[in-house]
């Protein structure tokens, strides 16, 4: 016992030491020194993307926008006026039937003068079944041939009068017979002189005139803001020409980034947690739908998405179209760069419920 | 010739091509393909119909409880409400919805007709897209207040799935009552929802597996009133009865063909084998359609009538086959472990239901017709006899917990969420789903 483990002890002193002795430490991990460099990471997009172009255009190797046409060349107009057509002919034909309608528009002036005579009559007549008691049919007929104006005055303060009563009953105030120039609105109907000479058809004869002459002045005002409105098209001249075929891009040169695959999935993920899928319904792997929308810069959906594809014939397909569609308005508004608006303002979604079964 | 044809087709077809691809049409710049959703119950505001009296919030209240229950939309509380609507007929104010997440709004109105009988309106709006989306109206007698409001929500059911819906519907089913040992069991039928329950039998003699006509108010179902179990069929509306077929020994598992014209059932002859057979309901006339030395049982026609699936024990263990209409190209579909029970074609015609027994529990499941793509809805301890909602959707049946207690009705929706208890005065098994009433 003691012997072995004498033995032990020593054999193992002595693996101890050659080891130490024999055994060299290892080497040292050397680590040289590396320059680093800066690397900046930047959407390929930003190089690849063409700047400026149209939307609906294929992709093409070199940007452009639309091809631009160089406007017809009209010729310079020979007469400025109110005719839709530059006639050619002699200028007289045009200012003559100026005249004509002017001098057409005062004869219904000379027309009432006559009229007049019998108006007043009927008027008198009219007038006569209100006050029918107290004033006789007689006196109307000298009235309106020597006075045509104090008539309807006297007229006038009848029915004022008359109204003032009325008003006063209703009113309950004692004071508004003091304000019983009520007349003052009487001065306004007795304001053209021709109407003066129909006192009673006040109403109808002054809109009449009214409007005629409205009209006249402004058919003149007209004439001339378009006079002054219509200038031509400049043609020809201009900046140089484009005949490249357009090329896909944004309408503005400035922002034509792509939106990020970041992005992308925010815009992704916003719309799945309103999408309800189609869970149980026939074949339901197979309601694909794609809806196509339109975006307001502040991420809204403006207007009604459309159904673009997937929306079938079957109520099921229908359904399915209506249930992702309620989906996009509900997400809304979407959270997406401004800055890029010119690459969003239109999405497709397209819905694809096969890998969720 | 044919070869210049070819070319000059060919020819044309690569001209048709490439100018297909230079008008390409409008491409919007952001596309994406979403490919995950979510399974939530749709919110919706059911306001309460305008009435005189309190029948306008009841129909609402059975609306709402249909479409809960359905397990496809969340019907909004009222208290969360901000516009109290006046007026039906005019569009609510879709902002004051939004706010409270409402996808739709139901307004409506119940007034009485000089004959006493109701007249409802209702209209259902899209607070998003901010239109109306159905507007109806119905008149019926007021003892039928509450089938009006089941078709109301059926026809939102069908605006938000594009399916049918089955709230216009009944269940049969046998009311188990009494003790274990001295069960009695009775024909009862209710609403869907549980209301309106009535018993069709007294208890005298025992019955079983009643199955709606898909077309008329008719139940057949299995009896032992004359000692062994017949088939009988049950005219609802006038209550008779009657036998159904007079063969000598045993039939069971009846079930009616999609026109309801035939009956499709078991017979079992002394020597216990059982076979397939149909009887047509009007002419009596039988025809067999299996003629084997195993247990062919539980036959159920698809929707088109053109199938029939059966459980059969020819390959060892009770497994689901399938066979044309007239007996021919009979052909195994189900192929998993345990063993298969009462196959139901889904009314909609794409998949089957059936009943799995394994691992010492009882499974309901659904296959796609060729036997593929078996899903298992739900397992318990004994639970049986799937019966389909009209629309293919929902699936009733019976589930025992073990130990003491008796079976009760469940439904479950077809992706295996939603399972609800279907309230029954006692226990109740065997349930069978009407088509929709008419």
């Amino acid at each position: 016992m003691k012997a072995g483990f004498a033995t032990s002890v020593t054999l193992h002193a002595l693996l101890l030491g050659v080891g130490m002795v024999s055994l060299s430490a290892p080497k040292a991990f050397e680590v040289s020194d590396v320059e680093s460099f800066p690397v900046e990471i930047i959407p390929f997009e930003d190089i690849s993307q063409v700047q400026t172009g149209d939307r609906q255009a294929p992709m093409l190797d070199k940007p452009a926008p639309l091809p631009t046409q160089r406007p017809d060349i009209v010729a310079d107009a020979q007469k400025v006026g109110e005719a839709d057509i530059d006639n050619d002919g002699p200028p007289t034909p045009a200012p003559k039937p100026r005249p004509v309608q002017q001098a057409a528009e005062p004869p219904p002036a000379p027309e009432p003068a006559p009229k007049p005579a019998e108006k007043p009559v009927e008027q008198a007549q009219v007038e006569p079944p209100k006050p029918a008691p107290t004033p006789t049919p007689p006196p109307p007929a000298p009235q309106p041939a020597e006075k045509p104006a104090p008539p309807p005055q006297e007229a006038a303060p009848e029915a004022p009068s008359e109204a003032a009563v009325t008003e006063s009953t209703v009113s309950e105030n004692v004071q508004l017979p003091n304000s019983a120039p009520v007349p003052q609105s009487r001065p306004q109907p007795p304001q053209p002189p021709k109407v003066a000479e129909k006192p009673k058809p006040a109403e109808k004869p002054v809109e009449r005139p009214k409007q005629q002459q409205a009209e006249t002045p402004k058919k003149d005002v007209l004439d001339e803001v378009a006079a002054l409105l219509n200038k031509e098209q400049p043609s020809g001249g201009g900046a140089q020409r484009s005949n490249e075929q357009a090329s896909l891009g944004g309408r503005n040169t400035t922002s034509g980034e792509k939106l990020s695959q970041s992005e992308l999935d925010g815009l992704r993920s916003q719309i799945q947690q309103c999408w309800n899928i189609p869970a149980g319904a026939l074949d339901a792997e197979n309601l694909k739908v794609s809806i196509k929308f339109r975006l307001t810069p502040n991420g809204a959906v403006d207007g009604t998405p459309e159904i673009v594809a997937g929306g079938g014939n079957s109520t099921i397909h229908r359904a399915a179209a209506e249930s992702a569609r309620r989906a996009i308005l509900q997400c809304g508004p979407y959270n997406l760069p401004s800055e890029k608006y010119d690459t969003w303002s239109d999405v497709i979604v397209n819905f694809d419920p096969s890998d969720m079964f | 010739m044919q070869k210049f044809l070819k070319a000059s087709l060919a020819t044309l077809c690569m001209a048709l091509g490439t100018f297909a691809v230079t008008l390409t049409p409008a491409r919007a710049l952001v596309e994406i393909d979403v490919n995950r959703g979510v399974v939530e119950p749709v919110p919706i505001a059911i306001t309460d119909f305008i009435s005189a009296d309190a029948r306008g919030a009841e129909i609402a209240g059975v609306i709402s409880a249909d479409l809960r229950r359905s397990g496809l939309f969340a019907p909004i509380e009222k208290a969360a409400f901000i516009e109290k609507i006046s007026n039906p007929d005019a569009a609510p104010r879709f902002e004051d919805w939004k706010v409270i997440n409402a996808q739709a709004v139901v307004t409506g109105r119940v007034t009485r007709e000089p004959d006493g009988r109701l007249k409802t309106e209702f209209r259902l709006w899209d607070t998003y897209a901010g239109q109306q989306l159905v507007g109806e109206q119905f008149f019926a007698n007021n003892e039928n207040w509450r089938r009006i409001a089941h078709i109301i929500a059926d026809t939102i059911y069908k605006q938000f799935t594009g399916e049918p819906g089955y709230f216009d519907t009944r269940i049969v089913y046998v009311d188990e009552s009494g003790t274990a040992d001295k069960r009695v069991k009775r024909l009862a039928i209710m609403d869907q929802d549980g209301a309106n329950h009535k018993f069709l039998s007294d208890g005298r003699s025992i019955v079983m597996t009643p199955r709606f006509s898909p077309e008329r108010q008719e139940i057949t179902y299995m009896s032992y009133e004359g000692g062994e179990p017949q088939v009988y069929l049950l005219q609802l509306e006038t209550g008779q009865r009657e036998l159904v077929g007079n063969f000598p020994g045993m039939t069971f598992a009846p079930r009616f063909s999609p026109g309801g014209d035939k009956v499709i059932m078991s017979l079992l002859r002394q020597d216990g084998n059982s076979n397939i057979f149909t009887m047509d309901v009007r002419t009596r006339s039988t025809a067999r359609l299996t003629n084997t030395n195993a247990i062919d049982t539980s036959p159920s026609y698809s929707p088109d009538g053109s199938q029939v699936v059966f459980t059969s024990d020819r390959g060892g263990r009770a497994q689901i086959y399938a066979m044309n209409a007239d007996g021919s190209n009979q052909r195994r579909i189900s192929f998993g472990d345990g063993t298969y029970s009462t196959p139901v074609w889904s009314p909609r015609g794409d998949l089957i239901a059936f009943t799995k027994q394994s691992g010492g529990s009882f499974q309901i499941g659904v296959m796609r017709i060729d036997g593929s793509g078996e899903r298992i809805l739900s397992t318990g301890y004994l639970q049986e006899g799937p019966t389909w909602s009209p629309n293919g959707r929902v699936i009733a049946f019976f589930r025992q917990p073990a130990g003491a207690g008796g079976p009760q009705l469940y439904s479950i929706d077809l992706t295996g969420r939603n399972e609800q208890r279907i309230n029954t005065p006692n226990f109740g098994s065997d349930p069978a789903w009407s088509p929709l009433l008419k």
